[in-house]
């Protein structure tokens, strides 16, 4: 068994189309949250890609190598804060915004897909229309947990921290610690749900419904927590 | 570009409030809402979420932005320290803000921009989302001076 993490983060693409856009502070500062949250579940391997490193060739680049050496049983954490990209249906299911251009979901399953089918990739995009990966997922064979941090029809705002990975990292990680709570990933989305405004809603999502039961950040054979309300 | 599905559609209305002096307002919306308060790096939220229905709250001078995804009330009794713009058409693309001018109890969609006047509004990039599209719907917002 193997764990890798892959953290993107882009405040702003370059070229002209995006000159008006906001630049996300919230970016660089998701990543280093999400490298220590994966640093206490003991995740040894984790890839930054901030920024200018965070072109669509270099990121194609890794996820190909990280998904291709997920092996059995193995993890792989891919999380993504920037600009996200609406769907648009019968057209593209929508993407993310990396440095220079876009990378379109389907495209980024395609790298996935060669991930042992019985490893578990642990997907988190804090980003607009957060949930529209939930769409394209289907297509991997290993088991795909989705954390969005809104529906594919909603938008986020511009926190200089994201309220959706602040909460995500307080209720995985408590008081700092390295023991993750005895939470699944369903008590996750209940109490992301809970701290949200409507318009705002955290999604999770699981292309094995199954896994939705299991811990969070979690090698391929953890056992999974009975349902239920999640412990104080 | 294809139509979007009807079931699918990007619904939102932002709001933003620019208070000159500490005061209460009545805000109702019909679902629950996370007001922020727009600072010197962004927004940062400002108290605990609305649960849906009438809420009143109180602001002390700054300025503030909700979201909302249906129509939404805002009642000022009377207090002239505090401007109301609707944000309806926001994208990256098009980012500007309207000022709302509702006075009485008409639907605001509305507006008048002044031009170097205390109603212009803040860096809109504070605000703007973290998307690249606009609602497809924007709910109305109805201001009760």
């Amino acid at each position: 068994m193997d764990a890798v993490a892959v953290h993107i983060g882009v405040a702003l693409p370059v070229g002209a189309r995006y000159a008006r856009w906001a630049r996300l502070p919230s970016a660089g500062d998701t990543v280093r949250r999400l490298t220590r949250l994966c640093a206490a579940a003991r995740i040894p391997t984790q890839h930054r890609l901030l920024d200018a490193l965070a072109t669509v060739s270099r990121v194609r680049t890794v996820l190909a190598a990280c998904a291709a050496a997920t092996g059995p049983d193995g993890l792989l954490v891919l999380t993504f804060s920037g600009h996200g990209e609406r769907p648009v249906p019968g057209e593209h299911h929508g993407g993310w915004f990396l440095h220079d251009g876009v990378i379109r979901h389907a495209d980024t399953v395609e790298l996935l897909a060669s991930a042992h089918p019985s490893a578990h990739i642990v997907v988190i995009a804090d980003t607009c229309h957060a949930a529209a990966f939930a769409e394209v997922c289907a297509a991997v064979p290993a088991t795909v947990v989705l954390l969005a941090a809104c529906g594919a029809e909603q938008t986020t705002l511009n926190h200089p921290v994201s309220e959706f990975v602040s909460a995500l990292v307080q209720h995985t990680l408590p008081e700092g610690g390295i023991e993750p709570r005895r939470r699944s990933y369903a008590d996750l989305a209940r109490l992301l749900r809970a701290e949200a405004p409507d318009v705002e809603r955290p999604e999770v999502y699981a292309n094995r419904p199954d896994a939705l039961r299991q811990r969070p950040f979690r090698l391929g054979a953890a056992p999974a927590i009975p349902a239920g309300p999640p412990p104080a | 570009m294809s139509k979007r599905w009807p079931a699918a559609a990007y619904t939102c209305l932002s709001v933003a409030l620019y208070v000159a002096e500490p005061g209460h307002i009545s805000l109702t919306t019909q679902d629950r809402v996370r007001i922020d308060r727009v600072a010197g790096t962004g927004v940062e939220r400002h108290g605990d979420l609305l649960p849906a229905g009438t809420n009143t709250i109180h602001l002390a001078a700054g300025t503030y932005v909700f979201r909302t995804a249906h129509d939404a009330q805002i009642h000022l009794d009377g207090n002239p320290a505090v401007q109301v713009a609707a944000t309806g058409e926001r994208g990256k693309d098009d980012p500007d803000l309207v000022i709302a001018n509702g006075d009485d109890a008409s639907a605001v969609r509305v507006v008048a921009v002044s031009e170097g006047g205390k109603d212009i509004p803040p860096d809109p990039d504070l605000v703007i989302a973290k998307g690249d599209g606009i609602p497809d719907r924007v709910p109305v917002l109805t201001v009760h001076r």
